[in-house]
């Protein structure tokens, strides 16, 4: 307990100085924060106090009643903050709304365990914490109880926690005046959880907590901070008209001359302007002529991706990733000859995340110590990133995370966090870097493209024997290897070789031992006797990333429109030949439930208005289960979606309206993908600049969608990215069944249309 | 020098009158909650109301709003209690990242103050120029016929009670207005010199 005692001391003052609230650190940069910390008085309610009860870092209960909460993953709009509260709320039987949360400061004790990283990605924030997080609240709850019955000199059996009081027959006493003695104790630390039966807010409907701040404008992203830092400047970067383009030279004397503008020199990505305000910086940039050299990429045109990939499986056989029974040899097998035959190439392009938050940090460079806010999904990579850059000790560089505006896995990369870690110590002044759309648009870390080619043979019954998949395309992990290394190694380790080893082993990733989100979500659905998974790795140069359901994302596209394609040539109905092969219970479920809840199966319809039908895909993602089905017609060469059921199955639903936002969103946000965009690449040059030519949907093309939650009392999985893999799928097979054209490239494009 | 009213209250920047007014708003002014998305008016995060016309400000010069009045997401609520647009978007659970959502809800006021009862096609077209990334484009469609439903069902009661009725649509924005009458009435009532706030840019 005294060990526990002295974490939270430590941890304390990261948490009081990530906040921006405490004495130690000289300026804050978020002043009004929506939740309670600023609004409490002079002293921080995370400072180490010795009447409280703390546990080893989550949860503080002081003598006034307050609670606070340390949230260990950040929120970029999944709904995070509600989620991880509402289980803290659950056990301790106070509302979620009155308690106050802080977003966690670096350190190993907020470490997701999923991955052993301080981070948020892989839907996998509700999934590692659900237990550990009630057993955190539920030893709080036991050790207050404990504390009342010696006070009260009552038995425990006689007490229960409610609403902030402790609650004897018609009494009750404030929580509060039980905690002095709840901090002497030895706390509970294997305290019953609550029974289903007694559940009150996890799995109700509720409003969110982050909600009101975010209606009012009161909400802080990391763009609203710095606002009170003296000297604050902003600065934007011009990055390479090319990927690999580097810069020459430049000329700034005008853009010197303008008012504010103080100063322009290169850093490692481009150029860096420095100015007093943003508005002069826009106003600078067209008045700066710069230079600069082309890379090996001048010679890459993405319209060329779908036959440099093919030439390439035609070439290489590629890394096994998978293989069960004989593999793709059981194609060439007599036993097999005579069964139905069916191949089928696809293809998925390069995309960008385009967050509506634009990449932006600030850094606030003081002697020896720094401190940085900024909204990100990976806080540790960011703060040992700067520590390293900076040659600072890890613990005097503070992490100040905030609501981001979108993440979608694009916050996991650093790179513009490091950016601004240069331009502050290069302009010796507090920085908030703040980049253009352009910038963000062409300096993405952008999703894989991919092409793979599936042949499969099904016996007459309608059962799928063999699926052979070849994908070829570029990694992920190579680009992420850089960033992630520095948080995994300890900080003696110096960065030339952690630079060497993330070389070394983006090179193992390239040529020799597959990666998972290369191939994942190809084949594990259905997975006949005879399976074989191979990549070949095409790297063209540009640098990849997650991107919400990361490989899911193109292979819930693949799988399920090459599974729609293997029914119709069985004669099956698309439903019931998935049935027929899907391996588990819970993705049969699903699927059954959206069938019934759609009306499936409706027969094609043509109207004067167009053809219209429905199209189905079923994918499990990061351990949930989805189903989709979707409406769609052609009208004036116009892919329409009407409507979309979606069923989920994500175990016990703590917030279920929650999941039915994430299912809307993650829909939506597919369907961008499904019909609207693809990064453009000529020459080496991103030729789009903004939304007008990179294209998201927009309120007049969005469906209705109706939502089902499977009832589970199975632990409970995450809802932010499987929602996204099955609908461009279920689009394409209803355009299919509308039209007979199988649509096999994203996005989605009539053949009439171009 | 630029002066306008901004909420309610008169404001006087000494600032380049072609600042764009979002950064005059967010950086001098320092009113947050309108924000940067694209900066060529093209996704609708930095709208606010200049003289209640919905604007694009990324893209609008400062100059613009010279004698103007101008009110931002910070402007709708009175204290806690919420502007009837706010409350509906609370009430549907409509923000996710909640980004774009001070732009959301400016549009979708613009067209309610002036139409109290608008058809799919009318909301379509006064929404189709914000962009929500997160997709909450179905909550935002449901919180604005929980306004329109409101604002009947309460223009239908104040009838029965024969209280003073504004078939309009006034009603409903009633805290917005009552907001702005008590502050340009109190400024009124002060010398006017002392209540204008000048920020150097």
């Amino acid at each position: 307990m005294d060990i526990n005692r002295r974490g939270f001391l430590k941890l304390t003052t990261k948490l009081a100085a990530a906040s921006g609230a405490s004495l130690v650190i000289p300026v804050s940069g978020c002043a009004a924060k929506p939740h309670a910390f600023a609004q409490t008085s002079t002293v921080s309610p995370l400072s180490y106090q010795p009447a409280s009860y703390q546990d080893e870092g989550f949860i503080q209960i002081l003598t006034t009643g307050e609670v606070n909460f340390v949230l260990p993953r950040d929120e970029m709009g999944q709904g995070i903050y509600h989620g991880l509260t509402t289980l803290v709320a659950e056990e301790l039987a106070i509302a979620p709304e009155h308690i106050n949360v802080h977003f966690a400061p670096v350190d190993k004790t907020y470490t997701n365990t999923g991955y052993n990283m301080q981070g948020t990605w892989g839907s996998s924030s509700v999934r590692e914490h659900y237990l550990p997080l009630r057993q955190a609240a539920a030893n709080a709850r036991e050790t207050i109880l404990k504390a009342a019955s010696q006070q009260l000199n009552v038995n425990r059996d006689q007490l229960a926690l409610n609403d902030g009081f402790v609650m004897i027959q018609d009494r009750k006493y404030p929580m509060g005046d039980f905690i002095q003695t709840a901090a002497l104790l030895s706390p509970v630390d294997n305290a019953q959880l609550k029974d289903t039966s007694e559940l009150k807010y996890i799995g109700k409907h509720s409003q969110r907590i982050d909600i009101k701040g975010k209606v009012t404008g009161q909400t802080h992203y990391g763009i609203d901070c710095g606002t009170d830092i003296p000297n604050l400047h902003r600065a934007t970067v011009i990055h390479g008209p090319s990927i690999d383009a580097t810069l020459v030279s430049f000329d700034a004397s005008k853009a010197l001359a303008l008012e504010g503008v103080t100063d322009v020199f290169a850093v490692p990505t481009g150029l860096a302007i420095v100015a007093e305000h943003y508005w002069q910086l826009q106003a600078a940039i067209p008045l700066i002529d710069v230079n600069w050299s082309q890379g090996d990429l001048s010679a890459f045109n993405s319209k060329d991706l779908p036959a440099h990939l093919t030439q390439k499986l035609a070439q290489e056989t590629g890394i096994k990733a998978f293989k069960q029974g004989d593999g793709a040899d059981a194609l060439s097998d007599e036993k097999y000859q005579a069964l139905s035959h069916h191949s089928a190439t696809y293809f998925a392009p390069y995309l960008a995340h385009m967050t509506m938050e634009p990449m932006n940090c600030i850094v606030h460079i003081n002697d020896q110590q720094c401190d940085i806010w900024v909204g990100t999904q990976a806080p540790e990579f960011a703060r040992n990133g700067v520590a390293d850059l900076l040659d600072l000790d890890r613990d005097n560089v503070t992490l100040h995370n905030q609501f981001m505006g979108g993440g979608f896995g694009r916050r996991v990369g650093v790179d513009y966090i490091l950016e601004t870690a240069h331009i502050a110590r290069q302009a010796n002044k507090p920085i908030q870097l703040i980049w253009s759309r352009t910038e963000d648009l062409q300096n993405d870390y952008y999703r894989p493209p991919a092409l793979i080619q599936y042949q499969a043979k099904v016996d007459r019954n309608g059962y799928l024997t063999v699926l052979s998949g070849r994908r070829a395309g570029p990694n992920i992990f190579p680009y992420v290897l850089p960033e992630a290394l520095p948080a995994v190694l300890p900080a003696f380790v110096p960065s030339g070789v952690s630079a060497w080893l993330a070389k070394k082993g983006g090179d193992v990733i390239n040529h020799w031992k597959n990666e998972t989100s290369s191939v994942e979500g190809l084949f594990e659905d259905y997975l006949p006797e005879h399976c074989e998974i191979r990549n070949v790795t095409y790297d063209p140069g540009i640098r990849t990333g997650y991107w919400r359901g990361v490989g899911h994302s193109l292979s819930g596209f693949f799988k399920e429109t090459f599974i729609d394609e293997l029914a119709y040539q069985a004669a099956h109905d698309p439903v019931e030949f998935r049935l027929k092969n899907l391996k588990d219970d819970e993705l049969k479920q699903v699927l059954t439930i959206a069938a019934q809840k759609a009306n499936w199966p409706s027969a094609p319809k043509s109207t004067t208005a167009g053809k219209r039908a429905l199209g189905v895909a079923v994918h499990r993602s990061l351990k949930t289960a989805v189903a989709q089905i979707a409406d769609v017609s052609i009208e004036q060469e116009q892919i329409i979606v009407h409507s979309v059921t979606c069923v989920i199955d994500c175990g016990v639903a703590i917030n279920p309206d929650v999941i039915k936002t994430q299912m809307e969103g993650s829909i939506i946000f597919g369907m961008s993908a499904a019909l609207n965009s693809q990064v453009n690449i000529s020459q080496g040059q991103i030729t789009q600049t903004n939304f007008h030519d990179y294209p998201i949907m927009r309120y007049p093309q969005a469906p209705t969608i109706n939502v089902h939650i499977v009832p589970s009392n199975k632990p409970p999985t995450g809802v932010g990215e499987p929602g996204v893999p099955p609908i461009a799928a279920a689009i394409g097979n209803a355009i299919y069944a509308a039209t007979g054209e199988r649509l096999r490239s994203l996005p989605l494009t009539l053949s009439t249309s171009t | 020098m630029i002066t306008f009213e901004i909420n309610g209250k008169p404001i006087t920047l000494d600032i380049d009158p072609n600042a764009p007014l979002l950064w005059a708003v967010r950086e001098v002014i320092g009113l947050t909650g309108s924000k940067f998305g694209c900066g060529m008016g093209l996704c609708g995060a930095c709208t606010m109301h200049l003289n209640g016309e919905p604007v694009r400000t990324c893209v609008l010069p400062v100059s613009a709003a010279n004698g103007q009045k101008v009110t931002t997401i910070e402007g709708l609520a009175n204290g806690d209690v919420l502007h009837p647009v706010q409350q509906a978007w609370v009430d549907e659970n409509v923000p996710q990242c909640g980004y774009c959502q001070s732009g959301q809800i400016m549009s979708a006021l613009a067209l309610l103050e002036k139409n109290n009862n608008p058809s799919d096609k009318e909301i379509q077209a006064a929404m189709a120029g914000n962009i929500c990334r997160c997709g909450t484009y179905p909550r935002i469609e449901k919180a604005i016929k929980r306004v329109i439903h409101n604002q009947q069902s309460q223009a239908l009661s104040s009838v029965s009670t024969t209280t003073a009725s504004n078939n309009n649509g006034v009603e409903i924005f009633e805290p917005i207005s009552a907001i702005e009458s008590t502050v340009s009435s109190s400024v009124e009532s002060t010398d006017a010199n002392n209540s204008v706030n000048t920020v150097k840019g």
